[in-house]
C-alpha cells in the first residue's frame, strides 16, 4: 500500500503547479474566458508542447503512458489554477470514449489529433429528457446502405462550440432507457446535417444543443461494436466524474487556503476575524472537507488504476457524492466568510464557487450518485 | 500510487483471518451478548499468540509488528467483531507504567502482567459531580496519615466508564503540598518531552491551572463504594471513596492533567513525530471496519424487516456508506503516510470524523427501529426476561448499544478542542482566546 506519486506523477504535478503559478494568472484566465473560444489556443499549444494532452493515453496511442492516477494528478491542479481551457471535453471525454471503445484504426485516425492539440472534439451523450441517465438516449443511428444516418438531439455538450469531431452516442437498436443497443459514433462537425446552438455554461466555460437531421455517417466511424457502447461511454463518464473531482479537490484547496489567508489579513471589532473561535472551526470545516475529499480521490483514482469495474465504480460514485456536499459546503463558507466580495467579478473566491457548483451537478449530483453507489 | 498490501502482509491478513475464525467463529458472535466464557477463550488465544498488547515494547510483550500488521490485526478483528484488546488498560496504563517504572522504584510493575495477559480491567476516575469543568477545584484529596506513613483518599468519582467490568482505578486527586512539590520535578521532565510536540497546549501546560494527582485504588479494597449507573448498558457508574488507605506505591508520579494529555496525544497520534509513551507510532486510530460492520448490520435488519423501501432509511444508509468509505480512505492514508517523507495527515481529522459517523449511526439505528429503540436493554431485564421483540437475536442487542455509542460521543464533546488544535497545527490561526469563545 503506497500513497505517494512516483518521481514522474510528481515531475508532472510540480510542472504544471509552476505553470499555473507563473502564467496562468486570475486576470489572464479571465481574458481567455472573454476571448471568442472562451479559452486560450496558446495556452492549449503549450499544453500539448509539455505532453500534458497525452497524460491518459497509452504509448502505443502516442500518449504520456499515464492512467487515472496521473490524470487525477493533472487535474487537481488544473482546479486549484482554476483552468479553463477545454481538458475534459477534448482529452477526457471524447478522448476517453475513443480510447476505451475505439479500433485501432479509429485511435490511429483521431487521438493523435487530440494529443498534439490540433484537433478539439467533445463527447455528445446527455440528452433533454434523460437528466443523468446514461443509457436513456432517443437519438437514433438507423443503417443505410454501408453507413448510417443519426438523427437526434443532443444536450449541454462540453467543449461543442469549438469541436471539430463529436463522439455521440446513438440508439440502434432496444427501447430508449435500454443499455444495450446504444453505439457510439465519431462525427465531423462540418458533416451536412449537423447544427449547432452555442453557449456559455454558468462556470464560464462553453457548451452547445447539437441537433442530428439525417446525419449520415460511415460504418469506419462506428467506435467499438454496433449496439455495445455503453461500456465505453459509462467508463469514459467516470473518467470524466475522477477528472472534475480532481478539479474539485484542487478549488477547494485554493478556496480554504485562500479563506483562512484573508481572515487572518480582515479586521473587525479591533483584531483580524481570524482570531474568533467560530469561524477558525468554519475553516476547520472547510480543511476538512478538502482533505476528506482528497483521500477518496485517491482510492477513486487508485480503484480505476486496479482495474475498471464494480469496485472502481462504487469508489467514483462515493467520490462524487462526497465532492458535491464539500464543494458545496467549502464554496459556500469562502464566499460567506469573504462577505460581499465573495460573490465579485474581480476577487476568483466566486468563480470557483460557480465550478464547484457546476461540478456537483455534472455527470449525476449528490442523489442520484448515492442511489447508484448504494445499488453496486 | 498502489492501494493493495505487499506479498507479506497479505499472508498476515491469511495468517490473521485463520486465528481468527478458530477462535472467535462467526457462531461465537451469538453468544457475544452472554458469552463471558467465548470472550475469555477469545482473550486466553490472543494472550497466547503473544498479541494482547503487539504496540507495547518487546520486553514488556510487544510484537514489533509494522504500523500496517498493527492496522491489519485492529481491521480484521473489528470486521469479525471480535472482542477488542485495545482498552484502556492496554492503551493508556500499561505505557504509562512502562515508562514510569524506572521513577517509582518498579513497585507498580505488579500491575503490568494482569494487564498484559487481558485479565483485569481498569478504569479513570476524573469528573465528579461539583466539579462540572476545569475551572473549578476538584473536591477529591488524599492526605497522609503520619502515623502510618499511608495515604488516605476520600471523595467521589462521576460517570466512570468501564465501572462494570474493571477491577482497577486511576484516580485523579487534589495533592498535598508536599505531593505538589514531588510532581513538579516530574513535571519538568513532562514539558521537555511535550516540546518536541510542538502543541499549543502544551506551552500552557500547568502555568494557571491547579494541578492534580494520580493514583492507583484497588476496587476492593475497604472503603470502596461502587455503584452501577442505572442505565448500565453504558457502563457508567459512580465510585465513592470513604477514608481508603493507599500505600506510598499507589501514587503515581504523574500529574493528572499530564496523564491526559498524553491520552489525547496517544490517541489522536499515528505519525513518527510522536515520542510520547510507548511505540505509539502503531497506534494508527482503526474505526472504519468496526463502523461499517455496524452499519452492515443495521442494513441487514433493515431488509430483513423489509424497511429498506422506505427511501429515507435508504438514503441514510448509503449516505452512511459514503462517509464510511471516506473514513477507510482517511485511515489508510494516515497509515501509508506514517512511515512516508510526505506531511502526514492529521489524525485528529480521523477521529472528529470517527465521532460524526458513530453518532450518526446511533441515529440510524433510532430510525430504524422506530418504537423499539424506546426501551432500555439493560443488561440485567435481557438475562432475566427475554429480548424485547424484534430484537430477538442477539445482532439487535449489538445494535441497540449504538444508541448509547452514539450519545457516548456526543458527550464526550471533544469536537471543539479537536478543531482548535487544528486551527492552529493545520491553518496556522492563533489559539482563540476566551473572550472570543
Amino acid at each position: 500500500m503506497d500513497f505517494s506519486f512516483t518521481e514522474e506523477q510528481t515531475l508532472l504535478q510540480e510542472s504544471i503547479e509552476r505553470f499555473i503559478q507563473n502564467d496562468y494568472s486570475f486576470d489572464d484566465r479571465q481574458k481567455a474566458v472573454g476571448s471568442e473560444q472562451g479559452y486560450s489556443e496558446q495556452n492549449w499549444q503549450t499544453f500539448a508542447e509539455l505532453g500534458w494532452l497525452g497524460v491518459g493515453f497509452s504509448e502505443a496511442d502516442g500518449g504520456f503512458g499515464g492512467g487515472a492516477v496521473e490524470c487525477m494528478v493533472m487535474m487537481e491542479q488544473f482546479g486549484y489554477g482554476l483552468v479553463i481551457e477545454p481538458m475534459l471535453g477534448t482529452v477526457i471525454l471524447a478522448g476517453g470514449a475513443i480510447k476505451h471503445g475505439g479500433s485501432e484504426a479509429l485511435k490511429t485516425k483521431y487521438l493523435p489529433g487530440i494529443i498534439d492539440g490540433s484537433a478539439q472534439s467533445a463527447l455528445a451523450y446527455a440528452e433533454p429528457q434523460a437528466r443523468f441517465n446514461l443509457a436513456d438516449v432517443a437519438t437514433t443511428a438507423t443503417a443505410d446502405g454501408d453507413g448510417f444516418v443519426i438523427n437526434g438531439h443532443k444536450a449541454v455538450v462540453l467543449n461543442g462550440p469549438s469541436a471539430d469531431f463529436v463522439v455521440v452516442s446513438a440508439r440502434t437498436s432496444g427501447d430508449q432507457r435500454d443499455q444495450d443497443g446504444i453505439t457510439l459514433f465519431v462525427v465531423d462537425t462540418k458533416t451536412a446535417g449537423l447544427s449547432r446552438r452555442d453557449y456559455p455554461t454558468v462556470d464560464a466555460f462553453r457548451a452547445s444543443e447539437i441537433t442530428f437531421d439525417n446525419v449520415k455517417v460511415g460504418a469506419d466511424s462506428v467506435v467499438g461494436e454496433v449496439g455495445q457502447g455503453f461500456a465505453a461511454l459509462e467508463h469514459a463518464i467516470d473518467d470524466g466524474i475522477l477528472a472534475v473531482g480532481a478539479e474539485a479537490v484542487g478549488c477547494m484547496e485554493k478556496l480554504y487556503k485562500e479563506t483562512v489567508e484573508y481572515c487572518k489579513q480582515r479586521e473587525q471589532f479591533g483584531q483580524a476575524i481570524g482570531k474568533f473561535q467560530v469561524l477558525q472551526h468554519r475553516m476547520v470545516d472547510m480543511f476538512m472537507e478538502h482533505e476528506q475529499s482528497k483521500s477518496l480521490m485517491f482510492m477513486a483514482g487508485m480503484r480505476i488504476d486496479e482495474g475498471y469495474g464494480p469496485e472502481a465504480q462504487k469508489a467514483i460514485s462515493a467520490f462524487k457524492v462526497q465532492i458535491g456536499k464539500s464543494g458545496k459546503f467549502v464554496g459556500q463558507n469562502a464566499v460567506q466568510l469573504h462577505g460581499g466580495m465573495g460573490m465579485t467579478e474581480e476577487l476568483s473566491i466566486g468563480h470557483y464557487f460557480k465550478r464547484l457548483t457546476i461540478i456537483e451537478t455534472l455527470f449525476g449530483n449528490v442523489d442520484f450518485h448515492l442511489k447508484r453507489f448504494g445499488s453496486l | 500510487m498502489q492501494i493493495e498490501f505487499s506479498k507479506q502482509e497479505q499472508d498476515f491478513c491469511t495468517q490473521i483471518d485463520e486465528f481468527i475464525v478458530q477462535y472467535w467463529p462467526p457462531e461465537a458472535e451469538l453468544l457475544n451478548f452472554r458469552g463471558r466464557t467465548q470472550i475469555a477463550t477469545w482473550y486466553m488465544a490472543v494472550v497466547d499468540a503473544g498479541w494482547a498488547v503487539p504496540h507495547w515494547p518487546v520486553e514488556f510483550g510487544g510484537t514489533q509488528w509494522t504500523a500496517v500488521q498493527y492496522y491489519i490485526w485492529q481491521s480484521r478483528c473489528m470486521a469479525a467483531n471480535a472482542p477488542s484488546t485495545r482498552t484502556f488498560a492496554t492503551e493508556h496504563v500499561g505505557p504509562l507504567l512502562i515508562e514510569h517504572l524506572a521513577d517509582a522504584g518498579a513497585p507498580q510493575s505488579e500491575y503490568l502482567p494482569g494487564i498484559q495477559n487481558l485479565s483485569q480491567g481498569w478504569c479513570f476516575g476524573w469528573k465528579e459531580a461539583q466539579w462540572p469543568d476545569l475551572s473549578q477545584h476538584m473536591a477529591t484529596t488524599l492526605t497522609e496519615d503520619l502515623d502510618t506513613g499511608q495515604y488516605v483518599l476520600n471523595g467521589e468519582k462521576r460517570a466512570v466508564l468501564g465501572i462494570s467490568s474493571a477491577q482497577w482505578m486511576l484516580v485523579g486527586f487534589l495533592p498535598t503540598e508536599h505531593q505538589k512539590e514531588h510532581q513538579k520535578e516530574h513535571q519538568k521532565a513532562d514539558i521537555e518531552v511535550d516540546t518536541d510536540l510542538d502543541t499549543e497546549v502544551d506551552t500552557e501546560y500547568d502555568t494557571d491551572t491547579e494541578e492534580y494527582g494520580l493514583c492507583i485504588v484497588d476496587l476492593s479494597a475497604p472503603g470502596v463504594q461502587v455503584r452501577p449507573s442505572s442505565a448500565s448498558q453504558s457502563q457508567f457508574g459512580t465510585v465513592v471513596f470513604t477514608n481508603v488507605l493507599l500505600g506510598e506505591q499507589a501514587i503515581l508520579p504523574i500529574s493528572g492533567r499530564a496523564f491526559i494529555q498524553r491520552m489525547a496525544q496517544q490517541s489522536a497520534n499515528s505519525g513518527p513525530q510522536g515520542q510520547v509513551a510507548v511505540e505509539v507510532t502503531l497506534d494508527i486510530q482503526v474505526t472504519a471496519p468496526a463502523l461499517q460492520r455496524q452499519l452492515s448490520d443495521i442494513q441487514s435488519y433493515i431488509e430483513r424487516q423489509g424497511y429498506i423501501e422506505d427511501e429515507e432509511l435508504s438514503r441514510d444508509i448509503n449516505e452512511l456508506g459514503v462517509d464510511l468509505a471516506v473514513l477507510h480512505a482517511l485511515e489508510l492514508r494516515v497509515l501509508a503516510q506514517a512511515h512516508s517523507e510526505v506531511k502526514p495527515l492529521s489524525p485528529l481529522i480521523l477521529q472528529i470524523s470517527a465521532d460524526k459517523i458513530s453518532a450518526k449511526l446511533g441515529a440510524l439505528q433510532i430510525a430504524s427501529f422506530g418504537y423499539y429503540a424506546l426501551p432500555d436493554f439493560d443488561a440485567r431485564l435481557f438475562d432475566n426476561e427475554g429480548p424485547l421483540y424484534p430484537h430477538a437475536h442477539l445482532f439487535e442487542q449489538n445494535a441497540a448499544s449504538l444508541v448509547g455509542q452514539g450519545l457516548v460521543e456526543l458527550t464526550g464533546a471533544e469536537e471543539f478542542e479537536l478543531k482548535d488544535a487544528l486551527a492552529s497545527s493545520e491553518l496556522g490561526l492563533n489559539d482563540t482566546s476566551k473572550e472570543n469563545r
